[in-house]
């Protein structure tokens, strides 16, 4: 969906725009293209910082009331609106808010009463581990699904394969997460029950990333660390289901055009393997694969929220969306604004890869 | 290594590394194969099954007689297991879950479809025009990428708790979500369409912009939009299950498959499936045909052409 954009930034530098100069060396323009995307860095993050800002302070609602009760005198809240910081006029607050910003702060919880940085550090693992584990799972399956399905283009193998990406399309990450509940822990007890990252009779390992698989295996206590791998299996798999059918959808498309092209044409025709040709294919269909990957890895740190809520995961997605019922306003901009810069470091990071690996710009 | 600019190349390299005594060629069955008879009817069938199966369902939600209230309990049954007098069981509070899945189905599938229309409306608007090359276009995409950048269950918790809720909001907020989907494909359709040569003649005949507009592009950009449309309904039933399950979807009393599942989900843990996986599957069944449609009219509008995506 999104690819068009990222797809015409590497236009861009494969063909100089009319009216500019043709660039004299090709890694000039391709070093001066990720300086310029690193300098813009700072500026977008500013700009979804600000649009945020606004964005939640036109929330209806007063935190104060909200934390005083509905009988609390005027007097009790002004001292609440005092001591939340929310007295002062909007555009005070604003520049404080950049203030702090710009010395590494996010303020306090409204509802924790904790700096917003202590809240995120603790639940930014777990939900980093949960979402490397759904892509990883999303990214085997569903290229596996994808290349059976281009390689027996419409044959037999083709069509049981479309008909299981339509339904993994079809069914949302929470309700595969409850119904993979209700099959491999109650009706067979294949799995533990969804108690978040651990059993409930579980020690949990010495915290240091607060995400239990990594703590575990950091201290070295591998029974533990197996534990939280079963924990883990669930969530991954039913938040990875519905990525897994992109996954093998574009893997599909972009293989099966690949295979039908002139080198793989002529590749066959030499004899080569079967692995040789599968091979060339993949390297031409990798560089939707990546940027969907990309994509991907951007847009999951605000997804996973409900598969959380679901298995009591306790990571940074399902504590923002509490923050915005609750309208805890620094939780909130902490939130979108780490967020927001992992998906646009991880789009930054996409754009160098793909031009690493585009051979007009590396020749 | 390979790209497709430069096959010769790329020809030469192979025909080197590859030592002429391998293995007999690739046997003639794996090659690709031209068949395009066979499957040339399957696209209309898939159009015709998904779109009966949903139009079936949202006039029998509509007008079909419910064996039971679909918002006012039985205390005297609660938590039936499916059977003859409750066919798909009852819930904890002795709702009956068939009435409530049927009843949900014209309010999710409406609503979903309201607002992916409402999106194919301003989007294919919005697209055009951002058609046209030049600095604000190109600022205008950045500000949808912009837009992307957040996550789009706080955008759509924030609008829904900026605004109170409300059916308008809840088609306003599918709207605004589903509608970056239909500006970009809509723009990248125009962009290739405006390079045409009827567009270059249409213009030098004098035809004005507003004519290239309506008479050349919107009809060659028709079809993606329509296809479109139905994976951005298929989303957006979906995005409105996700709401409504986290309690800020479609208002309680009514019966919504999300809210339906939420409730259902505490009982999952013990053994009583039927609150959660009926509703699940109406869900599911709905966002499988809906995908069937986009995927009929995708594959009725590439022809001969194998241009699936």
């Amino acid at each position: 969906m999104t690819a068009t954009s990222l797809n015409t930034a590497v236009e861009d530098t494969a063909t100089p725009r009319p009216g500019t100069r043709a660039p004299r060396g090709s890694r000039h323009t391709l070093i001066r293209m990720i300086a310029l995307r690193i300098v813009a860095l700072p500026v977008l993050l500013f700009i979804v910082a600000t649009l945020t800002f606004f964005l939640v302070h036109a929330l209806p609602g007063d935190p104060a009331r909200d934390i005083a009760g509905a009988y609390a005198t005027p007097a009790v809240l002004q001292q609440i609106r005092q001591q939340l910081g929310i007295a002062a006029p909007l555009g005070t607050q604003y520049t404080t808010f950049l203030d702090q910003l710009m010395h590494g702060s996010l303020g306090t919880s409204y509802t924790s009463h904790d700096p917003v940085t202590t809240d995120i550090a603790t639940r930014i693992m777990p939900t980093v581990e949960l979402a490397i584990a759904a892509v990883l799972f999303a990214v085997v399956w569903g290229l596996l699904l994808g290349f059976i399905g281009a390689w027996w283009a419409n044959r037999r193998p083709d069509s049981v394969v479309r008909g299981v990406v339509s339904i993994e399309q079809a069914i949302p990450d929470f309700v595969a997460g409850l119904v993979l509940i209700f099959l491999l822990t109650f009706k067979t007890g294949v799995l533990p029950q969804p108690t978040g990252q651990l059993g409930l009779l579980d020690t949990s390992p010495p915290s240091v990333t607060h995400a239990a698989l990594i703590d575990a295996l950091l201290a070295g206590q591998w029974p533990v660390a197996w534990q939280a791998f079963l924990h883990l299996v669930l969530p991954a798999i039913s938040l990875g289901f519905v990525i897994a059918a992109a996954f093998a959808r574009l893997g599909r498309s972009t293989m099966k055009s690949a295979l039908e092209g002139p080198q793989i044409e002529f590749a066959r025709a030499c004899g080569l393997r079967r692995r040789q040709i599968l091979y060339y294919a993949s390297t031409v269909a990798r560089t939707p694969l990546i940027t969907l990957l990309a994509m991907v890895g951007g847009a999951i740190l605000g997804g996973t929220a409900i598969v959380e809520n679901v298995f009591s995961w306790g990571g940074l997605a399902s504590w923002g969306v509490d923050s915005i019922t609750h309208k805890d306003v620094p939780a909130v901009l902490g939130f979108v604004l780490v967020t927001g810069a992992i998906t646009i470091v991880a789009f930054l990071i996409l754009d160098i890869v793909v031009l690493l690996l585009d051979p007009r710009v590396r020749r | 290594m390979s790209t497709r600019a430069e096959p010769d190349q790329k020809g030469a390299d192979v025909s080197t590394t590859v030592p002429a005594n391998v293995e007999p060629a690739v046997s003639p069955r794996k090659l690709p194969r031209v068949r395009r008879r066979a499957g040339k009817k399957r696209p209309r069938t898939r159009v015709a099954v998904g779109g009966s199966f949903l139009l079936l369902l949202i006039l029998a939600s509509l007008v079909a007689p419910l064996p039971y209230s679909p918002t006012v309990p039985d205390p005297t049954a609660v938590q039936q297991a499916p059977g003859g007098r409750h066919w798909f069981g009852t819930d904890q509070i002795g709702l009956d879950i068939f009435s409530r899945t049927l009843s949900a189905a014209h309010v999710d599938l409406l609503l979903a479809l309201a607002g992916a229309l409402a999106a194919m409306i301003v989007g294919s608007a919005l697209g055009i025009l951002a058609s046209r090359r030049g600095v604000l276009s190109e600022g205008f995409m950045r500000v949808v990428d912009l837009f992307q950048a957040f996550p789009l269950l706080v955008v759509i918790l924030t609008i829904v708790s900026l605004t109170g809720g409300g059916t308008l909001v809840l088609i306003l907020t599918i709207a605004i979500v589903s509608v970056p989907g239909f500006i970009r494909l809509v723009r990248a359709e125009a962009l290739s369409v405006r390079e045409s040569r009827y567009i270059e003649y249409a213009e030098i005949i004098g035809a004005s912009r507003w004519r290239v507009i309506m008479r050349h592009i919107l009809p060659n950009v028709s079809g993606v939009v329509i296809a479109q449309l139905s994976l951005a309904a298929a989303a957006a039933v979906s995005v409105l299950a996700a709401m409504s399950y986290l309690g800020q979807g479609v208002e309680p009393p009514t019966a919504s498959w999300g809210s339906m599942i939420e409730s259902g989900s505490a009982g999952i843990g013990t053994g009583q499936w039927w609150p959660v996986v009926f509703p699940a599957a109406a869900l599911a069944l709905s966002i499988v045909a809906l995908n069937l449609v986009a995927d009929g009219i995708d594959a009725v509008l590439s022809r001969g052409v194998t241009n699936d995506r």
